[in-house]
């Protein structure tokens, strides 16, 4: 469902879903562990970028206009355009590094605990706290988030979503669950309505 | 004169057996993926199924096309330092898409639209996407095919006056261009990204093989001292000291004309913004984020694409310098002088070198059939990401308003895999005698102009809207192409020396208004300003629910496929 871009009176054959498409995740933007994630992210993403541009400009400008300096011998043959030019893949290399530990160690798990709580929220049952229903074991270091979780258990639980799941057939669901055609799966061709 | 020395024949049909035994391998492969392609997600994304490192191998694959195989080598064989500064940027570029890879996986699902459209109006955003998808890989595969037909009467020695199998120079050229149209479209149609995705990890293993073994052999003829390689290069470049230095190809000074000279500078930073920024915007780079389970094992594949390409392109210097000083200059444009046979004329010096004319023979067909190997690989991903494109955004999206069935979506997209390979094929036989190696760098300025500030401003700027999607790629698109439709590149450049055309059109025609032959320093920032004016200036509410969800998505991974 998550794709559907029709309007919702199209959606679910013709009924009006509670729910506007493409909006289930959008309370979890409020949580403070996701602000922080995308803090994170954004902080790293920006040194990242404005290291590479103005190392690799820098490497460019100097290639461009201090030809003297670049012409200069390091060792034997090798000059200090090669030399910097070498260094350009040595720090590639690192930045690469860099930011996959950091991911691994400060993103990573914060994001699959968010998603995990932000999908179990979203597919319980009607009637059902989703709160009641996290599978996300929390460390202590994000503790002080359990409020805004609270928020977001206390969502109106579409009820179009599990209504439209209980239409799809059953290798359907065995597909959008191994990762297939998760667009809008019908029993009616589109082109009679 | 490469395979004339000692027996002409021979050389040529191993070379020519080696094509054959890989076209088979190939064919094999896609047939063995037309059976088990079921439905979009197997012919968009291969299922999904592909680790890391077997996604990371492809998109290396994928990016070091025989331009970058052939034409760098080539360009180091020549102007030196130079080739490898333009090498630098094409890997540097990978960072900017480590950084966006996981967002774009977990927000997308088959194409850059999928991101783009998911919190604006989906017909206008799909159908600029489309457009701006099948423009950047239509000319990109142009540059390739045009190449191809070229390389491989190159490849196989034939020269003009002879014939190959009854054919002269220019049959093959045409006959070359067709065959390898035709593979592409037979890849894509019936293999879609399973077999694609397998015939670029095979030639990537090929290439950086072949790339490995020349390079460790060049080393080892110079003892492993580099500075000897780098010395012997100069000596034998004919420019001294100079080939080791900037300035021989890009950022010319210009005696007594200091206007050009700058011009020329500011067009070495043009094309160095270009390809650190476009390379994260090109569509047969993304469409290939999505063939993996998941976000991580998505910046898996970036980080192996990052040491492979790396690894590859300091092999190129080893390929290019040895060259220069094992072949010579002169032996080198005696057989192309835009230096492309660089790299295969290496391979015939250095193993005639170690293991005499047999070792000669066999490494430079085994070079050529690798050559042969990335431009069909390179070519078969650059119509998958058009097709894919065409039949998920526009048809699936804006015909089809977002409803169409899965079967009819893969059908449309099997059939325009056909059209824009016919359509590739048609226009590099028009276009096999002009000179198109621009394309490239015009594929990717485009790619950063276009595409790159509708992805950047859909993640992460909450205002932006319907309008600015489309303004940002349009004007991004439209001032490239202008830019360049005006630049030395297409009419105006005259060899000094010679007085021949070294623009697209004849020596005589010039109405070049544009200095700088890469559009990139203008067009870019260009794009970027249209999509903030063009979000600013209309009164369309952002839908800041949508974007919070989208960020939530892109982030977390949460409902991601």
């Amino acid at each position: 469902m998550v794709w559907d871009s029709r309007p919702p009176e199209r959606r679910s054959g013709g009924r009006a879903v509670r729910q506007r498409p493409g909006t289930r995740f959008a309370a979890m933007a409020d949580d403070e562990r996701f602000r922080a994630l995308r803090r994170r992210y954004r902080r790293h993403a920006l040194t990242i970028v404005g290291t590479f541009l103005g190392w690799y400009l820098l490497y460019v400008l100097l290639s461009a206009f201090a030809r003297g300096f670049m012409a200069g011998k390091v060792v034997g043959d090798v000059n200090v355009a090669l030399v910097l030019g070498i260094l350009q893949f040595v720090s590639t290399f690192a930045l690469a590094w860099w930011y996959t530990a950091y991911a691994r160690r400060a993103l990573d798990p914060l994001a699959a605990e968010l998603r995990r709580e932000a999908e179990s929220a979203d597919v319980a049952p009607l009637g059902v706290d989703p709160g009641d229903r996290r599978v996300a074991p929390r460390g202590g270091r994000h503790a002080k988030g359990r409020e805004p979780a609270a928020g977001l258990a206390r969502r109106p639980v579409p009820d179009g979503i599990p209504e439209q799941r209980a239409r799809r057939t059953a290798p359907d669901q065995q597909r959008a669950r191994d990762g297939g055609w998760t667009g809008p799966i019908r029993t009616d061709p589109g082109w009679l309505r | 004169m490469i395979a004339a020395a000692a027996g002409p024949m021979s050389g040529r049909a191993l070379t020519f057996l080696m094509f054959l035994a890989f076209i088979g391998i190939t064919l094999g492969i896609t047939l063995w993926a037309r059976a088990n392609t079921r439905g979009a997600t197997d012919f968009y994304a291969g299922g999904r199924v592909f680790s890391g490192p077997q996604n990371g191998i492809a998109l290396a694959g994928d990016y070091m096309s025989a331009a970058s195989f052939l034409g760098i080598a080539g360009l180091i064989a020549l102007s030196g330092y130079d080739g490898f500064l333009y090498s630098v940027g094409f890997l540097v570029a990978w960072l900017l898409t480590l950084l966006l890879v996981e967002l774009m996986r977990n927000a997308g699902r088959f194409t850059m639209a999928d991101v783009l459209a998911y919190r604006m109006r989906q017909p206008p955003v799909r159908t600029a996407a489309a457009i701006s998808t099948v423009t950047v890989s239509v000319f990109y595969l142009l540059a390739q095919m045009v190449g191809a037909g070229a390389l491989v009467s190159l490849l196989l020695g034939i020269r003009p006056g002879e014939t190959f199998l009854g054919m002269s120079a220019g049959t093959a050229q045409v006959m070359t261009i067709i065959v390898v149209g035709a593979l592409m479209i037979f890849y894509v149609m019936f293999g879609g990204m399973k077999a694609t995705t397998w015939v670029q990890i095979i030639k990537a293993v090929l290439l950086l093989g072949g790339a490995a073994v020349l390079s460790l052999l060049v080393l080892a003829r110079f003892g492993f001292d580099p500075s000897t390689l780098l010395g012997s290069a100069a000596h034998s470049s004919g420019h001294g000291d100079a080939f080791l230095r900037p300035g021989l190809k890009y950022a010319q000074d210009v005696p007594g004309d200091p206007g050009q000279t700058i011009v020329n500078k500011l067009d070495l930073i043009s094309l160095a913004l270009a390809l650190i920024l476009g390379t994260a915007g090109l569509p047969h780079i993304v469409t290939r984020f999505f063939t993996v389970p998941d976000a991580r094992a998505a910046r898996t594949s970036v980080n192996w694409a990052i040491g492979l390409v790396g690894v590859f392109y300091l092999m190129t210097i080893a390929l290019g310098f040895g060259a220069t000083a094992l072949v010579g200059h002169d032996a080198i444009v005696a057989q192309d002088p835009a230096g492309n046979t660089a790299a295969p004329q290496l391979a015939r010096a250095i193993g005639q070198h170690f293991w005499g004319d047999l070792g000669g023979d066999l490494l430079l067909a085994f070079i050529a059939a690798v050559a042969f190997a990335t431009i069909l690989a390179v070519v078969s991903g650059l119509v998958l990401a058009s097709s894919t494109s065409l039949a998920h955004d526009f048809f699936g999206h804006v015909l089809m308003l977002g409803r169409p069935r899965e079967s009819q979506e893969v059908a449309v997209a099997r059939f325009a895999a056909l059209v824009i390979g016919t359509l590739a094929i048609v226009l590099a036989v028009i276009a096999k005698n002009l000179n198109v190696a621009f394309l490239v760098a015009l594929a990717f300025a485009m790619a950063a102009a276009a595409n790159l500030p509708a992805i950047t401003l859909s993640l992460f700027w909450r205002r932006f809207n319907t309008r600015g999607v489309v303004a940002g790629i349009y004007g991004g698109l439209v001032s490239s192409l202008v830019l360049v439709f005006f630049s030395p590149v297409v009419s105006g450049k005259i060899d000094p020396v010679t007085g021949a055309s070294q623009s697209l059109f004849p020596a005589g025609v010039d109405f070049h208004i544009f200095p700088m032959e890469n559009p990139g320093l203008v067009s870019i920032p260009f794009g970027f300003l249209c999509a903030v004016l063009g979000t600013l200036l209309s009164d369309e509410e952002p839908d800041e629910e949508r974007h919070d969800d989208l960020s939530v998505r892109a982030l977390t991974g949460a409902g991601s496929v």
